[in-house]
């Protein structure tokens, strides 16, 4: 037998390792205490607390939701967010009706200098990540991934097992589950809870929280108004426009830093040690209209000392 | 196998415990086996072991079925154990742990002689002594059994790396055993699993 057959001899039959007794009770155990994650909502996380969007001139609010509240949170929490860039977006729109619908990622630097092709790159690296299940939650609905630089990302807004789809898969997950979401509405076959009511333009707007259960079993909540006037009697190339307008203006008012801040203390969360509070940032747009979008920061040393 | 695995996986996914159970049962040895080779500690290898199926468990969704579930079940595995290498920061060379000694010297296996005994030791010995990259290959091909593909799969990389890698590792022991490199020698096939040629 020549040497290779003999090593090759050798490898093949390596012994097994013992196992331990009680190994398998332990496994057992930990399955029988803990949820196994599937079919969970993956739009639900998208949208803050403060709600996403159903009427047609919050779409802009919706998809600005994900991108604010999942960018903060990225590059520790730490470090001011100078830039961010969308890596992912997507929208419906059903016209009949009057309904939208918006979800959005990017990820948010130190650097103002942070490229697009950086951004793409790392979101690239963290779908991959979370696709091999290293994404670890290390707070409810906080997760964190190590990349190959060894930079510690924090994400929330979404689960991991969404993010690892292709920005294909996600499309067509969000498309079917908007679809059937838009046909229980217009079908009525939802449950409504109230919230609250907030002052817009001088007039009293009621929010919502729409329950919608889907035909594989999940349950979506997401956020409704009482709609927009200002879309009435629009194209949907007409709506888009407009939506696209106002997620223009709404960036552009955010890298200005031109909003105003309502903080909800009840939805503060902490990050390494490090707390976050978060927050309802109110836009008004060039037209008067006021805009409402999830947002949170991490708390600096001289917030600390005035609370 | 393949249609049972399949079919209990499709279970799993509507969140019955019994069928992730059965899963369990198959491949709880294996993977406890797997990094425990690695690791050098009973113990480290456990929690490893339970904090791969804790990912499984909670990433499901994460699996799209395009490679077998073993193959995503190793990838957990293998990742774990990089997360817990790079924590601990603790070489191989310095983690002595040679239960297969112990194994061996209980169990002649297939070693007919007590010459091919004392090789298949030392091959044991030198496999533990290579770098990461050259070691996961053996073990995740070799040890665990998986195909050249499968290897591949987990660990991320090309077929071609991980046949170059098995050339290399063939290498370097003729070198420690001694065996003098000649071309006819180096042209020769490693014998690895049907369909597959390095």
């Amino acid at each position: 037998m020549n040497t290779n057959k003999k090593i090759d001899k050798c490898l093949k039959a390596a012994p097994k390792p013992p196992i331990p007794d009680g190994l398998l009770d332990k496994l057992q155990a930990d399955l029988s205490a803990r949820d196994i994650k599937t079919h969970r909502s993956s739009l639900r996380r998208w949208f803050a607390p403060a709600g996403g969007a159903i009427s047609p001139w919050r779409v802009a609010a919706a998809a600005a939701i994900a991108i604010a509240v999942l960018l903060p949170l990225s590059y520790g929490a730490t470090k001011t967010v100078k830039r961010i860039i969308k890596t992912f977006e997507a929208k419906f729109v059903y016209p009949e009706d009057g309904g939208a619908y918006g979800v959005g990622a990017g990820i948010g630097s130190s650097d103002p200098n942070f490229t697009e092709k950086e951004a793409m790159e790392m979101a690239e690296e963290i779908r991959k990540l979370c696709a091999e299940g290293k994404a670890e939650e290390v707070e409810p609905g906080v997760w964190m991934v190590t990349l190959s630089n060894g930079k510690k990302i924090h994400f929330g807004g979404a689960d991991p097992e969404f993010i690892a789809l292709t920005d294909v898969e996600k499309n067509n997950l969000l498309k079917k589950q908007f679809d059937e979401i838009h046909e229980l509405r217009k079908a009525g076959k939802f449950e409504r809870t109230f919230l609250k009511e907030i002052e817009i333009n001088g007039v009293m707007q009621p929010f919502y929280e729409d329950s919608f259960t889907l035909s594989d079993g999940k349950v979506i909540k997401m956020g409704a108004s009482g709609g927009d006037p200002e879309m009435l009697g629009l194209s949907e190339a007409e709506r888009k426009e407009l939506l696209k307008k106002q997620f223009d203006e709404i960036e552009e008012l955010r890298k200005a830093g031109k909003f105003e801040k309502i903080y909800k203390p009840e939805h503060d969360f902490e990050i390494d040690g490090v707390k976050h509070r978060f927050y309802l940032a109110l836009y008004t747009l060039s037209d008067g209209t006021v805009k409402t979008v999830g947002s949170s920061e991490p708390v600096k040393d001289e917030d600390e000392n005035k609370d | 196998m393949d249609n049972q695995i399949k079919s209990l996986f499709r279970r799993v996914k509507k969140v019955d415990k019994n069928a992730a159970s059965e899963l369990l049962k198959i491949y709880y040895a294996d993977i406890y086996s797997y990094l425990r080779r690695l690791c050098g500690s009973r113990h480290d290898a456990e929690d490893l072991t339970q904090q791969t199926f804790l990912k499984v468990w909670s990433s499901l969704d994460g699996f799209a079925g395009r490679s077998k579930f073993s193959t995503w079940l190793y990838r957990i595995a293998h990742n774990t154990y990089l997360d817990w290498l790079r924590k601990n920061a603790v070489s191989s060379q310095s983690r002595p742990d040679q239960w297969w000694q112990e194994c061996i010297d209980k169990n002649h296996g297939p070693f007919v002689n007590v010459a091919e005994h004392q090789l298949a030791q030392r091959i044991y010995e030198m496999v533990d002594q290579f770098d990461e990259d050259k070691k996961h290959v053996v073990h995740l091909h070799y040890y665990q059994g998986l195909s050249i593909r499968e290897t591949a799969k987990v660990l991320d990389i090309a077929t071609s790396t991980v046949k170059y890698r098995l050339r290399e590792v063939f290498k370097a022991l003729r070198a420690k055993l001694g065996v003098r490199e000649t071309g006819f020698e180096q042209k020769q096939t490693i014998p690895i699993a049907k369909g597959e040629s390095l």
